[in-house]
């Protein structure tokens, strides 16, 4: 039944761009030239694949424990908060190393709103999908109310707060471009990821707890550790996403200041399969996509709307074959 | 008198065992009817084939004088036959009255049909079930549970009632209760089949006794002349009641004044379900002995496994291993410091990771420590080498060490368990029927490795259900019933025959 509706999904999308008479390889040839030779384009798809890439590791490192963290959007959020604070804050004598103190703080929000629902988890059983989703919101509320009031800038026309000072910002990476060195950390990180998941003790106790937690308890190993300690180092890559918006890209905290990206991150770690280097792929992926989709839909008819729509059926499809492997696991 | 049910030559061949040969039984209305024997001796298959599930490959079956045509648990049902399985069969999320009318109704009816109820409620009264009709099952006892499944058969109309293992997990008060409830049957002149094998249940409650063993009926008996060495010998055979020869048989009655390796101080505990399953228990296990543990009801085996490996602790009571409370320490401290290892029954679940490769079920439990890790990190080639050498020490035939376990045969997949838990040569090694899916050959080598285990001084613990393991290797016999030591037996000292004279009268 599944692999019949995600092969009707695609047949469905291909009929449509036949319809539009643009059933054409060039078009999608051109999306991703322009998203990866184009250097306008190109540091676009960095921009939006560092944060992507770092949403997806927070689904993917608890999701090796069998957790679905879908909270990456309000750990960024937290993330993004706690790096304007300290960058607000610190004396100007600190220089380039403020920069590190606000990742770590970036980080350290992220780990202690995703414990939220690991805690919840463990000591309540509350389903952490249900948790971890419904605390998205109130993360983007907790901003909103912060932004427009405690640390509103002074005669600000929206809520925004002052600019963080420019030796706290990351540095470029191309130069005459927004593109920020975030990627490169975001990299990285999934380095690292992989090297905990293929040669830590660690990283094999976790893939022990998701695959069979009575099992792991029986082995001896400290299940309830494995998860708020896989589901906190989550909520640290999504904090440092936050954090790098911040003091890489908009130097200052406002009103939605990121909308999504933590939900991209879900699709990047699935269509990733969970694993850090595919991953990294898909992030970079999905990214091309929207940015090569900014630059084409001004030289073609296609929409923004219609680049949605193929998100949205590799989503769909994906949706369905991940549900399919669940069920046969049991 | 008027006879029920009637087999004739039933006989159903399996591949390399006969599981049923020519055997003919009658049931007669109005009375209880036990059908006893060893695990193997074909009781179970009769039932199933009395009841459709399975097909024999000779024989017929005649109900009330008409003889049945055609197979399947529906036809079963229409000629008034139904079955409780060892694990009774209900839907969990629905209500009682749910369950007791699914599969009755078509869908052009409605569901609350107000005759229906009725008729239910009536048979709940003849009974003296009080029950709450709309209270969800999953909230019921396994023994309310049985009742219900009881009162859904009569609710089908059936004459004749078969009951598989049905007091297997229950207490003794619900022993009773499910005893009473089967008298008042009786008296309607339902015929009721029980299968055990548990002889004293069968005496307490059965009319006629009917024994098998090896697929062939020895003796069908009224109970009121039967005696429970009789049975016992029907069940068993003469040849067979003769001394065992225990394995570690040396230096016995000196190291009896040794102080324990463990020992379990007055322990409570209940299962998950709440219901106290170990009620005061008191254990010794000493060193160079193999002790093993008769679990009659199954209840409490696995906690105790539980308690010693420390997955579970104590709601009451100490456990002191070599001096030192376990109240304390950790599951993983108990098996690398304390090398306390355990073969748990439920591979699937429990013991194996299916999902994992053969290399990474042998490191499970010993990954965070060297040789398998440093500093946290896995040594790959040393865990490599390791699993080899395991691999080859058991035999165990696999194409690749990364291959899923899943997808290796049961007896490879127990020989993977064995390996891993003989991998830290433990100080004490807990077992609950360890020999699941083995072949004699790799059995004897595993017995081997106990031999030479017990030799070098180490204490094990063999639970298990089945009394023939337990008589091949024990030094000691402990009875666990109603969550305490019922008795605890010295083999080399007392006949088979005369142990299980002794566990009888206990009982």
């Amino acid at each position: 039944m599944r692999p019949l509706l995600w092969i009707g999904t695609s047949l469905v999308l291909s009929g449509y761009f036949y319809g539009r008479g643009m059933y054409d390889i060039r078009l999608f040839l051109s999306l991703f030239e322009k998203a990866f030779f184009n250097y306008y384009g190109l540091a676009v798809t960095i921009i939006k694949a560092g944060p992507i890439l770092f949403c997806a590791l927070a689904v993917i490192l608890p999701l090796r424990v069998g957790l679905i963290n879908i909270g990456g959007e309000g750990q960024m959020y937290l993330g993004g908060l706690g790096a304007t604070i300290t960058a607000l804050n610190l004396p100007e004598n600190v220089g380039s190393f403020g920069i590190i103190l606000c990742t770590l703080i970036g980080a350290l929000s992220g780990v202690i709103y995703a414990l939220i629902p690991g805690i919840l988890l463990v000591r309540f059983t509350a389903s952490e999908v249900l948790t971890s989703l419904f605390l998205n919101y109130i993360a983007i509320d907790i901003v909103s109310y912060i932004v427009s009031g405690p640390l509103m800038a002074v005669g600000a026309p929206y809520p925004y707060t002052d600019k963080i000072p420019s030796y706290l910002q990351l540095p470029k990476l191309l130069p005459g471009t927004d593109a920020h060195g975030g990627v490169i950390v975001a990299v990285l990180f999934a380095m690292m990821v992989y090297v905990l998941f293929r040669y830590s003790v660690f990283g094999f106790e976790c893939l022990s707890v998701g695959r069979s937690p009575v099992a792991s308890l029986y082995a001896g190993i400290n299940v309830t550790k494995c998860r708020l300690v896989s589901l906190g180092l989550g909520g640290a890559c999504a904090g440092i996403a936050g954090a790098f918006e911040v003091i890489g890209l908009k130097y200052r905290l406002f009103d939605h200041f990121v909308r999504g990206y933590g939900f991209d991150g879900v699709v990047a770690a699935f269509l990733g399969a969970g694993h850090p280097m595919l991953t990294c792929l898909s992030s970079f992926l999905l990214a091309a996509m929207e940015s090569g989709a900014n630059m084409i839909q001004r030289d073609n008819s296609l929409s923004i709307a219609e680049i949605e729509l193929f998100k949205g059926c590799i989503v769909m499809g994906l949706g369905a074959f991940l549900f399919r492997t669940r069920r046969s696991k049991q | 008198m008027d006879t029920a049910i009637e087999l004739k030559g039933i006989t159903k061949h399996y591949p390399n065992v006969v599981a049923n040969d020519n055997v003919n039984l009658s049931i007669i209305r109005g009375t209880i009817h036990a059908l006893v024997g060893e695990n193997g001796s074909g009781k179970s298959t009769l039932m199933k084939v009395l009841y459709g599930i399975i097909e024999p490959n000779e024989g017929s079956i005649i109900v009330d004088g008409i003889e049945m045509t055609a197979w399947g648990p529906a036809k079963a049902r229409r000629y008034g036959i139904g079955m409780i399985q060892q694990s009774v069969n209900l839907v969990d999320s629905l209500s009682i009255y749910e369950n007791l009318i699914l599969g009755t109704y078509t869908c052009l009816q409605p569901i609350i049909n107000t005759s229906q109820y009725e008729r239910i409620i009536s048979i709940c009264k003849h009974l003296a079930l009080d029950y709450d009709l709309s209270y969800k099952v999953n909230r019921l006892s396994v023994a309310m549970k049985q009742k219900v499944a009881i009162l859904k058969l009569l609710s089908a109309d059936s004459n004749i009632l078969i009951l598989d293992e049905p007091t297997r997990t229950l207490k003794h008060e619900e022993i009773e209760q499910l005893f009473d409830l089967l008298r008042i049957l009786r008296l309607a002149s339902k015929s009721i089949i029980i299968i055990t094998h548990n002889i004293y249940d069968a005496l307490q409650i059965a009319d006629t006794i009917t024994v098998m063993r090896q697929g062939r009926i020895v003796s069908t008996r009224p109970t009121c002349s039967l005696r429970s060495d009789e049975i016992l010998i029907d069940m068993f055979g003469i040849d067979q009641v003769k001394l065992s020869k225990p394995l570690s048989n040396s230096k016995l009655a000196t190291d009896v004044k040794n102080p324990p390796l463990l020992s379990i101080n007055n322990v409570f505990l209940d299962n998950k379900h709440g219901v106290h399953v170990l009620n005061g228990l008191n254990l010794d296990l000493t060193k160079g002995h193999i002790t093993g543990l008769l679990a009659r009801d199954r209840l409490g085996a696995e906690q105790i496994l539980d308690l010693i490996t420390g997955v579970n602790k104590p709601l009451n009571g100490k456990l002191i291993f070599n001096g030192e409370d376990l109240a304390h320490i950790s599951i993983k401290e108990r098996r690398q410091r304390f090398r306390i290892a355990c073969i748990h029954p439920n591979r699937e679940q429990v013991a194996l990771i299916p999902l994992h490769s053969v290399l990474e079920n042998v490191i499970l439990k010993d990954v965070g420590k060297s040789p398998f890790s440093s500093y946290g990190f896995l040594i790959l080639h040393k865990i490599k080498k390791i699993a080899k050498w395991l691999i080859g020490k058991w035999e165990i035939e696999c194409a690749d060490i990364n291959q899923p376990i899943h997808t290796l045969s049961g007896g490879n997949q127990q020989k993977v368990v064995m390996a891993r838990e003989s991998y830290i040569y433990p100080n004490l090694l807990i077992l609950y029927n360890p020999c699941q899916g083995l072949d004699s050959r790799s059995q004897s080598k595993f017995f081997d490795f106990l031999a030479n285990l017990v030799r070098s001084g180490s204490s094990i613990l063999y639970l298990s259900d089945e009394i023939d393991e337990l008589f091949e290797c024990s030094d000691y016999l402990a009875i666990l019933e109603s969550g305490i030591i019922s008795m605890k037996l010295n083999l080399h000292e007392l006949s088979r025959q005369e142990v299980e004279q002794r566990i009888g009268y206990s009982a």
